[in-house]
């Protein structure tokens, strides 16, 4: 069976420039930069009709994403925020599979939405957590300290999205296709950024630690 | 979106949309008789006592922390397999050492008995 | 992809889901043969001729019974989780290829697969981690403490035999290079099986494969005499059916990934020495895969009727500290036999 590879043009992504920084030099992926130039075949789709797709893809998974997003902070019961945050969690990985990073995407679904809320559901059936019944009635301090900060990581947000859109060069979204494949994130990550990685088992060793104390209560 | 993913994204819609047909279709085709009595909670035609919402035991926690925990040390590892050949000794050489760190983990935990149930 | 390529898709997912709830209900009667067959009693002989109409039988009975839903339970969640359950189970066998080549269909070229991705393996792992939530809510939405035990133990059972699958199927991978569950078939192909080069990950797969879908020795989410039924205690009519559904749907999907993975999948030794037309090699291929699958699926019922279910405290320290250290050893090893072989 001969695969097709899709090669997407630029048109084609109008929003993948917001997860790739700029300062990537493509001279990090050797192999497969080239792919696309060798003759694999290019796009069947017109352009036009992929902008669509795409955008209307981004459109449901973000409004999603936000929706879901707000629901976690209100619902009073614990259980149903949890849940709204795993719903919230599959929609990053349609975003991220719209951005063409397949691997975050199912590493998204398998870490978690898999693995990080299966804790977080046990705790919440664990302890027991009822109805938030003792709610302050006058509008207390920690309010006002969440919006300013929610109201910061906008502005960084903001300032990035806008930094990246005007100086991203257009190779970067031919070849977004191929970055996001596992065999390019093993590359960069074992050969670029080994010690970053290596330093990855150290915080799961804390980590680890810190769990087996908090939760043993007595050591034999 | 890459496009071999839009038979994914069906799939699931399809499954999803299959259980929830089900679920009304048997709401519809069944027949309606409640009664107080039939709808108490089943235990073994003990009366129930309190709500089943009841603290649990700390070592279900326990579990769930560590299978994160070794789950992200999985998820490390895939990448580096799948680049396996093209890395030889030296990518040998780093999985040793990620894994040994780990290994390190792993039997702090098996010393602490933090995994026995009794 | 245009509208044609979407209605195919579609043809193939109807066609998947269709194959796969006739199977399950074909399992169901010859898991119950198998059993009688094995106990030497005769089994359902009286829907149908030697009684295989029975499971048709059942689901008509099952969709005519009274939906009950208890009235301290949640009942949203209570309706969610069935869903959840049997949405998971059918979505699994989207990446297995069941032939080598391309069929022509409407004038196109149509993979033998719904969606031939990258990161097949992952997404087998990703589906099966989030299978876990359908008997967790289920058995917290019930409020009956027999199913939220029963759906505590699973969620625990689960996740802990997770890790070993995981690590099981990365030597699979360190041989083909790929998370494509096309190309894996394609490395396997004469006699050269992974079942051949990854003994010890197959048998850790294997174990893992029947703790994930809750069969015999390993079915403490449900074990009856313990927990009455465990996470389905509360559950009647179709949403009961629904998680039985589900739960053969995961077997037909771990059987059908286990001959991928390590029984060659589509691959015949000596199909292309044969020299038959394209159409019949696929037909041959497609059966061969069938009968893969339906041979892991015999083993399942065998199994079960076979060996005594395992104690909870047995289980953890099998997952832990034996499947563990197992596929951890067999990945070590792998790699070394890798670099000295080439």
């Amino acid at each position: 069976m001969k695969r097709k590879r899709i090669a997407y043009r630029p048109v084609g992504d109008d929003f993948s420039p917001m997860l790739i920084s700029t300062s990537y030099d493509m001279s990090l992926f050797p192999g497969h930069t080239s792919s696309i130039l060798t003759g694999t075949t290019r796009s069947i789709i017109p352009p036009a009709r992929l902008v669509t797709f795409s955008t209307l893809v981004f459109l449901v998974s973000s409004a999603t994403a936000v929706v879901t997003g707000i629901l976690v902070i209100t619902r009073s019961s614990a259980l149903h925020s949890a849940l709204f945050l795993i719903l919230n969690f599959l929609a990053l990985a349609v975003l991220y599979l719209s951005l063409q990073a397949q691997f975050i995407a199912v590493i998204q679904v398998i870490v978690y939405a898999g693995a990080i809320m299966v804790l977080v559901l046990f705790v919440i059936m664990l302890l027991n957590l009822r109805e938030e019944n003792h709610r302050c009635r006058s509008f207390p301090r920690r309010h006002l300290a969440g919006i300013l900060l929610g109201a910061g990581i906008l502005l960084i947000f903001v300032q990035a999205i806008i930094a990246a859109s005007v100086s991203y060069p257009s190779s970067l979204a031919r070849n977004a296709a191929e970055i996001g494949t596992s065999s390019a994130i093993g590359d960069l990550l074992y050969r670029s950024f080994v010690f970053p990685f290596e330093m990855a088992s150290i915080l799961l060793l804390a980590a680890i630690v810190g769990a087996v104390v908090l939760a043993k209560k007595r050591f034999p | 979106m890459p496009e071999e993913y839009i038979p994914i994204v069906l799939i699931l819609l399809c499954a999803l949309a299959f259980g929830m047909v089900a679920v009304w279709l048997s709401r519809i085709l069944g027949p309606r008789r409640d009664y107080p009595e039939k709808l108490t909670t089943y235990e073994s035609g003990v009366e129930p006592v309190r709500t089943a919402h009841e603290r649990f035991s700390v070592k279900y926690y326990m579990v769930a922390v560590l299978f994160i925990l070794f789950d992200i040390e999985v998820v490390f590892i895939y990448p580096w397999a799948v680049r396996y050949r093209a890395l030889g000794w030296y990518g040998l050489i780093e999985m040793v050492v990620f894994i040994g760190i780990l290994l390190a983990g792993y039997i702090y935990i098996l010393k602490k008995e933090a995994l026995k149930w009794d | 992809m245009d509208a044609v390529g979407v209605l195919i898709a579609l043809l193939k997912i109807v066609v998947l889901f269709a194959v796969v709830l006739l199977t399950v209900a074909e399992l169901v009667y010859f898991e119950r043969k198998i059993s009688a067959w094995i106990q030497n009693r005769i089994g359902p002989n009286r829907v149908g001729p030697a009684g295989l109409l029975q499971p048709y039988a059942d689901v008509l009975k099952l969709l005519m019974k009274e939906d009950v839903v208890p009235a301290a339970a949640n009942r949203f969640l209570h309706a969610l989780a069935p869903v959840v359950s049997i949405s998971i189970a059918l979505a699994a066998l989207a990446v297995v290829p069941i032939a080598g080549s391309p069929v022509t269909l409407f004038g196109r070229s149509v993979i033998p697969v719904i969606a031939d991705i990258d990161v097949g393996v992952l997404y087998i792992l990703a589906l099966s981690s989030m299978g876990v939530y359908g008997l967790t809510i289920g058995g917290w939405a019930s409020n009956n403490k027999y199913s939220l035990l029963g759906g505590l133990r699973s969620s625990a059972q689960m996740i802990s035999y997770e890790l070993s699958m995981g690590l099981s199927l990365i030597g699979v991978v360190m041989i083909t290079g790929s998370l494509r569950l096309d190309e894996i078939v394609r490395h396997q192909a004469g006699w050269m099986w992974n079942i051949v080069l990854q003994p010890i990950g197959f048998v850790t797969f294997l174990i893992a494969a029947f703790a994930e879908t809750n069969r015999l020795p390993f079915d403490l989410p449900e074990a009856e005499h313990e927990l009455v039924g465990g996470y389905h205690t509360e559950y009647s009519s179709f949403k009961f059916a629904l998680f039985y559904l589900a739960e053969y749907a995961n077997m037909i999907t771990a059987s059908a990934v286990i001959a991928t993975l390590y029984l060659g999948g589509w691959q015949v030794p000596g199909l292309s020495r044969l020299g038959l037309s394209t159409g019949a090699e696929i037909a041959m291929q497609i059966g061969a895969f069938l009968a893969k699958t339906a041979a892991m699926l015999f083993f399942f019922q065998w199994v079960r009727w076979s060996i005594p279910r395992f104690r909870y405290d047995q289980l953890m320290n099998l997952g832990w500290k034996v499947m563990f250290p197992a596929a951890l050893a067999n990945i070590v090893l792998t790699a070394l036999v890798l670099l000295f072989v080439e």
